[in-house]
């Protein structure tokens, strides 16, 4: 953990000759998914995707022409992404799929055991022949808690999955050896980067505490352990525990990323521990150590904020999920909580680090998938569901029955990690995500940067090394600044924003500012610093929307509004020298087409109602912090 | 009545009882599924409809369901199964299976279904084989053409075409009479949207960033270390220097063997199913009629 933290920049500088080649800049900008499962997740294997191995999941990321596992369809991603994590669930990983191709070696048991085993085997193959799998899944699904507010893990309605196929450690050591293979076959420096990982897969009595596990090491290390699973304990802490002691033992370097805090029932980022226990300084370092970044937007909805916390903000209302993963019966409803949000939570890092010295939250962001049928997809024209079963327009509209009425159309397509390093490799991407180089969108590929500094001169916009100036005069997305010599001085942010070059054109670039009020309570404000058009800002300091071109009878978007570029230099003018604060950057994309809407026009009805018909893409960077 | 146990006419009805008797106690269904008028229920039949019915095919919780049932719906769900029953078989009688394109769809589809599993095959593929395959389907496996350039921006954004199309021009000249160098483009025209050099980047790629017709431009160019254009993209006009074209190219069998080898399997497989299908037809003669009508004329 150590070295990548410091050869990050030394690397940086020392390669900066070779990747000057490139694009003349200090770092690449390369596009990829940390979060990807196959039919080795038990899950996945139930609904539909009985066929869609890591091999497929990294040929479809290369730009191969790959079968989809469910509808077998020919199906290729047009633009290839750099880099893919296969994660998978450790617990029963690649089980599923070996007990129901007959390879399982299941281990002695009793007799009732035994017989137990038998007709759970028999009535998984007789489900899975008459595709009515995804019954199981729901048979898994954790039941609400009986105590709100309290430990869900000591909650009486918190339950590990039964071990109905007896300690199938032996299937899953054959499983994760099968996936490392993959990953090593398909790691090509330079062109394209994989990365062992698994999903540890925390849910206790529905709060979804999920991380995706990955490290940047090579087969011959990661196949000295086996993925510590939700089975092996359900708290974060045992997990960062199971971390230092693997890389210590092994030399492994491990990085946990949360995801879905927007159903984690207010647990994910919380002002204490999910034990209960006030926050200490030992805490915030530990997690903060192993989890620098986490999923900002993914199938399951966007977890920036929400309209409750942030009523000002009127892009807050984006693609929200309020499901949670549990069963429906006797349940409570979905409720939004200040711990499920990004935002929120960057603002209790704030006010914790005032308060113990350290910032727990202190994290950068990116999306990613998490689509169950290994094939990342996060276009709106390109989306291939969530699982393998709810892939075509028709049979999204029956996804999921039994779960609260959730459909495919409830789902996002949605989102990409976007990762500033210097050079495509194992090393080089991981050493980005230390240093929270990063950012997340929500499927397009927008480039952007973000650099924060105290002397920036004005800004000439056509300069052509504008990345030098921010990195020569400031730190760039995941950096710090602090206390200035000069106690006049207001920190100054110096943004790019460019629109994918093979998608629509750009509407605004907002400055999210949160900081630590007087009360010791994190506030927010959104600055609109740069936008297209000749949009002026009214008197309550929100700028017009700016309109909307998608053709509703073709899906297609005219690219008559918006602008290629926007680029600013913003200064802040509510600067107080003596408040903790964090600034991040949101672009907003002008409107287009969100995939319910295309089903609807091939399925010639009127648009789904899961979701609005157009939508407003995004990307989101990681802040940089300003400490007194 | 010892007399008239010993009389044979006795004994002969006797033993016709007894064979009536047993025939009727261990043979019920098949005397009645021969006839088309009598329609059995039972427990199995409600179970099967019920499944059917909710497209759920699960037994257990059909059972469930069925044994919860109260006298008046299980009366109204045998109302239903004995309406179906009968109008299927009325069907069937007047011949509507015959032609009908969504049963015949359906048979065609188990049928499929069930030779897909006859004809799994042992997945070894020796290197011959791998050879072979590659060289016969060499167009499935080209690789993308490439390009390595530069290039100076002059955006339309701030000036009209013609000005930034005369403004390229001017420094045309000057870019090639001062032999000015590839790594020294940065220093001229304006930052563009996206990349400065494009090195060995694909062809898709390319025309994402710049267009169709300004990437097949560029495919023309020559690579002889001059500065070459004014070419035009939808953000303005752009001189290039190209360092090299790889045109499209057939890669090495070790790229791509992997590829190869999920191909062969996926064409073994097809292979086996069309040999199961040639199979079963040589059990068919096909026999060509005279046509009853003629094509190309409307009838």
């Amino acid at each position: 953990m150590k070295l990548p933290y410091i050869l990050g920049f030394g690397t940086a500088l020392a390669c900066s000759a070779g990747a000057w080649a490139e694009t003349g800049e200090a770092t690449n900008l390369y596009w990829g998914d940390t979060h990807l499962h196959t039919s080795y997740s038990f899950d996945a294997f139930l609904a539909g995707n009985k066929t869609a191995d890591p091999d497929t999941a990294y040929r479809w990321a290369k730009g191969q022409p790959v079968i989809h596992p469910y509808n077998r369809t020919r199906v290729q991603l047009a633009r290839p992404l750099d880099f893919l994590v296969v994660a998978d669930h450790a617990e029963l990983m690649g089980v599923i799929r070996s007990v129901h191709r007959g390879e399982a070696e299941l281990p002695d048991m009793s007799l009732w055991g035994s017989l137990k085993r038998w007709v759970a085997v028999k009535v998984l193959n007789s489900k899975l022949e008459d595709d009515t799998a995804g019954e199981i899944f729901l048979d898994l699904l954790p039941k609400d808690m009986a105590v709100p507010e309290g430990d869900p893990v000591q909650d009486a309605n918190n339950q590990l999955p039964g071990q109905r196929f007896g300690d199938t450690r032996g299937i899953e050591q054959i499983a994760w050896n099968e996936i490392v293979d993959a990953a090593e076959r398909h790691n090509t420096p330079g062109s394209f980067t994989s990365f062992v990982g698994w999903e540890w897969s925390s849910i206790p009595t529905g709060a979804n505490l999920h991380r995706v596990v990955f490290s940047p090491n090579g087969g011959d290390v990661a196949k000295k352990y086996l993925p510590y699973g939700s089975d092996d304990s359900q708290y974060p802490e045992d997990l960062w525990t199971w971390l230092e002691t693997t890389s210590a033992d092994t030399g492994a370097e491990f990085m946990a990323i949360p995801h879905n805090s927007n159903i984690s029932k207010g647990y994910m980022f919380q002002e204490t521990t999910l034990k209960g226990v006030p926050i200490t300084a030992d805490y915030a370092k530990t997690r903060v150590r192993w989890e620098p970044v986490v999923e900002i937007t993914q199938t399951k909805g966007d977890s920036e904020t929400h309209p409750a916390f942030s009523p000002d903000d009127e892009f807050a209302n984006f693609e929200h999920y309020p499901y949670y993963i549990q069963n429906v019966k006797d349940a409570r409803p979905y409720e939004a909580r200040r711990g499920d949000f990004i935002r929120p939570a960057l603002g209790t890092g704030l006010k914790m680090e005032q308060k113990v010295g350290t910032n727990p939250y202190k994290f950068g962001v990116i999306g990613s998938t998490d689509s169950h049928s290994a094939l990342s997809s996060s276009d709106e024209d390109n989306f291939w569901g969530k699982m393998g079963r709810d892939s075509t327009p028709e049979s999204k509209r029956q996804f999921g029955i039994g779960r609260g009425g959730v459909t495919g159309w409830n789902m996002a397509a949605q989102g990409l990690a976007a990762v500033w390093a210097v050079e495509n490799s194992r090393d080089a991407i991981f050493a980005a995500f230390k240093r929270r180089e990063v950012y997340g969108t929500t499927g397009p590929r927008m480039r952007v940067r973000f650099f924060g500094g105290w002397g920036f001169d004005a800004l000439d916009e056509q300069q052509s090394n504008l990345s030098e100036v921010g990195y020569k005069g400031g730190v760039p997305m995941g950096g710090d600044l602090t206390r200035p010599a000069d106690a006049s001085a207001t920190p100054q942010f110096l943004i790019q924003a460019t629109k994918d070059p093979a998608g629509h054109n750009l509407d605004r670039v907002q400055m999210v500012k949160g900081w630590l009020g007087e009360d010791g309570e994190p506030r927010e404000t959104i600055y609109n610093v740069a936008w297209s058009g000749e949009r002026e800002i009214d008197g309550g300091g929100k700028l017009p929307a700016i309109g909307d071109t998608v053709d509703r009878q073709t899906g297609l978007t005219l690219n008559s509004i918006g602008v290629p570029e926007l680029v600013t230099l913003w200064a802040d003018p509510d600067f107080n020298p003596d408040q903790r604060a964090f600034y991040y950057v949101r672009v907003l994309q002008i409107p287009t087409a969100r995939h319910s809407l295309l089903d609807g026009i091939a399925l010639q009805t009127t648009a789904p109602e899961e979701g609005p018909a157009v939508l407003q893409e995004r990307a989101y960077t990681s802040a940089i912090w300003y400490t007194p | 009545m010892r007399k008239l146990v010993k009389d044979p006419l006795l004994q002969f009805m006797l033993i016709g009882f007894l064979f009536y008797g047993v025939f009727t106690l261990f043979a019920p269904e098949s005397q009645q599924a021969n006839d088309p008028t009598i329609i059995t229920i039972n427990d199995e039949a409600l179970l099967r409809h019920l499944q059917a019915q909710d497209k759920v095919f699960d037994r257990t919780s059909a059972t469930k369901t069925l044994a919860a049932l109260d006298t008046e719906s299980r009366t109204r769900l045998e109302d239903e199964f004995i309406r179906d029953e009968i109008m299927v078989r009325e069907a069937i009688k007047l011949g509507f299976d015959q032609d009908d394109e969504v049963i015949r769809g359906r048979l065609i589809q188990k049928m499929d279904f069930i030779m897909q599993g006859f004809a799994a095959t042992d997945n070894t593929v020796t290197e011959p084989e791998l050879l072979t395959f590659f060289a016969r389907h060499k167009q499935d496996y080209r690789r993308e053409a490439e390009a390595t350039f530069t290039h100076v921006f002059f955006s339309t954004k701030t000036r009209t075409l013609a000005e930034a199309t005369s403004a390229a021009s001017e420094l045309l000249t000057t870019l090639n009479q001062t032999s000015v160098p590839f790594e020294k483009a940065g220093e001229y025209g304006e930052r563009f949207y996206f990349l400065r050099n494009y090195v060995k980047r694909p062809k898709r790629l390319i025309s994402d960033h710049f267009g169709p017709e300004m990437t097949a431009d560029i495919f023309t160019q020559t690579a002889n270390g001059k500065w070459a254009g004014p070419l035009l993209s939808q953000y303005g006009v752009h001189l290039v220097m190209v360092r090299t074209i790889t045109p499209e190219r057939d890669p090495d069998m070790a790229e791509v063997a992997d590829q190869i080898l999920a191909n062969i399997r996926r064409a073994n497989s097809d292979k086996a199913r069309a040999k199961a299908l040639q199979k079963l037809m040589e059990k068919y003669t096909i026999e060509r009629t005279a046509n009853a009508i003629e094509l190309g004329q409307t009838p």
